[in-house]
C-alpha cells in the first residue's frame, strides 16, 4: 500500500510540468492539422508564440518567434519592429522562465531525460559548451540572414541548417501524414543532415539535461540575456545566502548564480536552499507562494486555464482555414511570389484570373529546348486568356537571355529571371514549394483560381497542353501525365586521365526528361528515376578541364547504369 | 532485496542505455542509406523499404523504458549527490544592482518598436512566413 503511494507521489506532475504541457498543448491547439496533415493559416499565425514552437508544425496558431526573426530580416522594417519588439517583451517579463515554463521543445527535452538511464552530469566541460548557442545565435540567426537579405535573398540559416524544433515538429510532423507522401520526393541532404541531427539531439537529451537548450538553443541563449532584469523568474536574497552552494549543486543547468543568464527559473533549487534565499521575484517572503493562496482561488484559476485551452482546441476545430492550402499538391494554391521577368516587370503565377502554365526549363537540357515551341504556341494561340510562364533554372542561366532573344524574340511567353542574388529571381524555396529542382523540364498547369491543376514531371506536346488549357477553360479538372515506369539508379563518374575523380562537376542524365546534379568527392553523380534510355552529359566544364574527343553525350549502355566520363586536363 | 532491486535496476538501465544507443545508430544508417541512392533519393518507397527492419525498436525502447521508470517509482529514491559544482558558492553580490531603470527603458522601447511594428503592417511579414509551409523548417532545402 505503502510503496503504492509513494509510486502515485512520485508520478504525480508538478505544476511546471502542468504548465508546460498545458501551454505546448495550447501553443499547437490546431489538432486538426496532425489529422489533415496540413498547417493552420489563420491570423493568430502573427502572433509569436513566447517559445520555441515552429510555425510549420500541423498543430502551430501561432508563430515561432526565431524563425519570424530570421525572416524579418528581409521581409521589411516594420516587421523587423514588430518581431523584435514582442521578443523585446518576452525578454524583459519573463526572460528564461519562458524555457523553464512555457516552451513545447524545453517540456520534450525534460521528458526525453526522464527515461530510465545513467545520465551525465554538468561539469565545466559542460559550462564552456554552453557558449555554443551565442556563436549560433550570432552566426545563423543574426549574420547569415543579415547577410543574405542584403542581397534580397531570405535565408533563415538557422532553420535551414539546424533546427531540430522544425526537423521535428514541422519535417516530421507534416511527413508522418501520407497525404504528405508527395514531399519526400523532395527530401535532399539538407533533410538527411537535419535528420541525422534531431536523433543526435533527442538521443543526447536522454542522457544529457536538456541538451539543445543548454548548449544550442539561439532563443534560450538571447532571452537569458533578459534574465537579470525581467519581471519574472527567480531571485537569490543577498542578505540571506550563505554561500553554502547547495543550490547551485541541485540546479541541472549550467548556472554559476541562481537568475543568472543560464537560469530557466524552473524553482526545483528553491527547496534545495537551507536559509530560503531564493525567491521568485515580485514575492516578499520566500516559499512556494501559491501554496498559499485558498483553495477555492487555485480551482478558480485552474478551471479558467483549461476553460481556455479547451476553448481553443474547438475553436481551431471548427474554425475554416481562411485560405486555401499554399503548397505542392494538386488541389492547393500555388505560393505567391513576384518573379522578375528578363524583359522587366514582375509577374505573380498565383494571380489567378487566367489558365498559367510554369515551365521549369534550361538551356542545357535538350527536351526542354524541344518542348519550348510548343508553348510558345500556346501563348500564342491563348494570348488573353492563358499565360505561359517560363522560368530558366537557376543551375546555369547565363546564356538564357542569349538564347531566349535569338529564338522567342517576339513571344509572349513570359521569361522569369533565375538567378540566386538578383532581386526577383526565382528562389529555391519557390521550386520546392512546387516540387521542382532536381527534373526537368517540369510543367505546373495552374487553373484560373491559382490552384494547382496539374504537374507534368516529363517533356509535354501541344496536343497535351491544349487538351489541359481547354479543360481548365472549361472549367473541367486537368489530366496530368503520370509515369508508372519502375524507378532505377543511374549513376555518372567524372575522373581525368589518371582516374582521379573530380568532384563538383554539375552534369545531367537526359531521356524524355533531364535530371541534374553535381558529382561528390568519389566525382560521382547518383540518379534515381523512371527507368529509360538515358544519356549523360557534362552541363558546365568543371575550370582547367575539356572533354578529350568531340563526344558531348555518353549514353548507358543497355542493362548498364553507370557511365564514366573522362576529362582532359588542360595543364597537361 | 534492495540490493538485487537495485543491482538489477542498474542493469536493466545499461540495457536500455544500450537499445537507444542501438536504435540511434540503426535511424542514422537507415537515413545515410537512403541518402546515397541519389539527390532526391526520398520516396515512400526507399523510406518504408529502410525502415521495416527497425520497426520493432520503438515498441522495445518503450517497453524497458516503462520497466525502469516502473521499478525507479517503487524503489527508496537515493539523497541527490552532489555535482563537482557542489563545492562553488553563489555569488550573492552579482545580483544586487537595481534594474528598476533598465527594466524600464528596455520595456519602453519594446512597447516603442511594437508600435512601430503593427502600424507599419509588421504582422502581415509574420504571417507571410508563418501561415505558409517553410521549406528550411521542414528540411526541404
Ligand atoms: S525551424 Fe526552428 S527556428 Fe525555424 S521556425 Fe521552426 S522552430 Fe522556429
Ligand atoms: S532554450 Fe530554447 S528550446 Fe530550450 S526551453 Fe528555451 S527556448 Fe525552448
Ligand atoms: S538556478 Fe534554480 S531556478 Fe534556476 S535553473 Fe537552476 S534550479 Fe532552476
Amino acid at each position: 500500500m505503502n510503496s503504492i503511494k509513494q509510486f502515485l507521489a512520485r508520478i504525480r506532475p508538478t505544476k511546471r510540468r502542468l504548465a508546460q504541457l498545458y501551454f505546448a498543448l495550447l501553443f499547437n491547439a490546431n489538432l486538426r492539422g496532425f489529422a489533415q496533415g496540413n498547417i493552420y493559416r489563420g491570423q493568430s499565425k502573427g502572433l509569436c508564440v513566447p517559445g520555441l514552437n515552429c510555425y510549420s508544425c500541423p498543430g502551430a496558431v501561432g508563430a515561432c518567434p526565431l524563425g519570424s526573426l530570421q525572416g524579418a530580416f528581409s521581409a521589411g522594417r516594420s516587421t523587423l519592429f514588430y518581431v523584435g519588439g514582442i521578443l523585446l517583451l518576452y525578454g524583459v517579463l519573463l526572460g528564461r522562465t519562458i524555457c523553464g515554463w512555457l516552451c513545447p521543445f524545453g517540456l520534450i527535452q525534460e521528458l526525453l531525460h526522464k527515461l530510465p538511464t545513467p545520465k551525465l552530469k554538468k561539469s565545466r566541460v559542460t559550462r564552456v559548451l554552453s557558449l555554443l548557442k551565442y556563436i549560433l545565435l550570432a552566426v545563423f540567426v543574426f549574420l547569415i540572414p543579415i547577410a543574405y537579405a542584403f542581397r534580397d535573398v531570405p535565408l533563415p540559416a538557422f532553420c535551414k541548417y539546424i533546427c531540430p524544433a522544425g526537423t521535428l515538429e514541422g519535417g516530421l510532423g507534416l511527413l508522418a501524414n501520407r497525404v504528405n507522401e508527395g514531399y519526400l520526393s523532395m527530401l535532399g541532404p539538407i533533410f538527411t543532415w537535419k535528420f541525422l541531427l534531431l536523433v543526435s539531439i533527442v538521443l543526447g537529451s536522454i542522457f544529457v539535461f536538456r541538451l539543445f537548450c543548454r548548449f544550442l538553443c539561439p532563443l534560450g541563449a538571447l532571452l537569458g540575456l533578459f534574465n537579470r532584469v525581467s519581471v519574472f523568474g527567480v531571485k537569490l536574497e543577498p542578505a540571506s545566502c550563505v554561500s553554502c552552494g547547495k543550490c547551485v549543486a541541485a540546479c541541472e543547468m549550467d548556472i554559476r548564480t541562481v537568475g543568472d543568464r543560464e537560469c530557466i527559473s524552473c524553482g526545483k533549487c528553491m527547496a534545495q536552499c537551507p536559509t530560503g534565499a531564493i525567491r521568485w521575484k515580485g514575492v516578499r517572503k520566500a516559499g512556494p507562494s501559491s501554496d498559499q493562496r485558498s483553495p477555492a482561488l487555485r480551482l478558480g484559476i485552474g478551471l479558467l486555464a483549461l476553460a481556455v485551452l479547451v476553448g481553443a482546441v474547438i475553436y481551431f476545430r471548427n474554425k475554416e482555414d481562411p485560405s486555401p492550402a499554399a503548397g505542392y499538391e494538386t488541389g492547393e494554391r500555388c505560393p505567391s511570389a513576384s518573379l522578375a521577368l528578363l524583359s522587366g516587370g514582375t509577374v505573380d503565377p498565383a494571380a489567378g484570373g487566367d489558365v498559367t502554365l510554369i515551365n521549369f526549363w534550361g538551356t542545357w537540357c535538350s527536351p526542354c529546348m524541344r518542348e519550348l515551341p510548343d508553348f510558345d504556341r500556346i501563348a500564342s494561340e491563348y494570348a488573353g486568356r492563358v499565360r505561359v510562364i517560363a522560368v530558366h533554372t537557376a543551375l546555369e542561366a547565363e546564356n538564357a537571355q542569349g538564347y531566349v532573344a535569338e529564338h522567342f524574340p517576339q513571344s509572349p511567353i513570359l521569361f522569369a529571371v533565375d538567378s540566386p542574388g538578383s532581386p526577383g529571381a526565382v528562389t529555391d524555396a519557390f521550386y520546392a514549394a512546387l516540387g521542382g529542382r532536381g527534373v526537368y523540364p517540369y510543367t505546373v498547369v495552374l487553373d484560373r483560381d491559382g490552384r494547382i491543376a496539374g504537374k507534368y514531371y516529363a517533356a509535354v506536346d501541344y496536343d497535351t497542353l491544349r487538351r489541359a488549357v481547354e479543360a481548365l477553360l472549361r472549367g473541367e479538372e486537368a489530366d496530368p501525365i503520370t509515369t508508372d515506369a519502375p524507378l532505377a539508379h543511374y549513376r555518372v563518374r567524372v575522373t581525368d586521365e589518371r582516374g582521379a575523380p573530380i568532384p563538383d562537376v554539375r552534369v545531367q542524365i537526359c531521356a524524355e526528361v533531364c535530371l541534374s546534379a553535381k558529382t561528390d568527392a568519389d566525382g560521382c553523380a547518383d540518379f534515381t528515376a523512371a527507368a529509360a534510355d538515358y544519356h549523360a552529359a557534362v552541363t558546365v566544364m568543371p575550370e582547367g578541364y575539356a572533354l578529350p574527343t568531340e563526344q558531348e553525350e555518353f549514353p548507358f549502355e543497355p542493362g548498364t547504369q553507370e557511365v564514366v566520363i573522362v576529362l582532359r586536363s588542360e595543364a597537361n | 532485496m534492495n540490493v538485487t532491486y537495485r543491482r538489477f535496476r542498474s542493469i536493466l538501465g545499461w540495457l536500455t542505455t544500450g537499445v537507444y544507443l542501438a536504435t540511434g545508430l540503426c535511424l542514422t544508417v537507415a537515413c545515410l542509406r537512403i541518402s546515397r541512392l541519389g539527390p532526391h533519393p526520398f520516396t515512400p518507397e526507399t523510406v518504408r523499404a529502410a525502415f521495416r527492419p527497425i520497426r520493432f525498436l520503438p515498441a522495445l525502447c518503450l517497453a524497458l523504458s516503462a520497466a525502469g521508470l516502473i521499478l525507479d517509482a517503487f524503489l527508496p529514491q537515493a539523497a541527490p549527490k552532489g555535482t563537482r559544482d557542489a563545492r562553488r558558492s553563489p555569488d550573492p553580490n552579482g545580483a544586487q544592482k537595481s534594474v528598476r531603470l533598465p527594466r524600464l527603458v528596455l520595456l519602453g522601447l519594446a512597447l516603442v518598436l511594437l508600435i512601430l511594428g503593427v502600424a507599419g503592417e509588421g504582422v502581415a511579414g509574420v504571417i507571410a512566413k508563418a501561415a505558409n509551409i517553410c521549406s528550411e523548417c521542414v528540411g526541404l532545402g
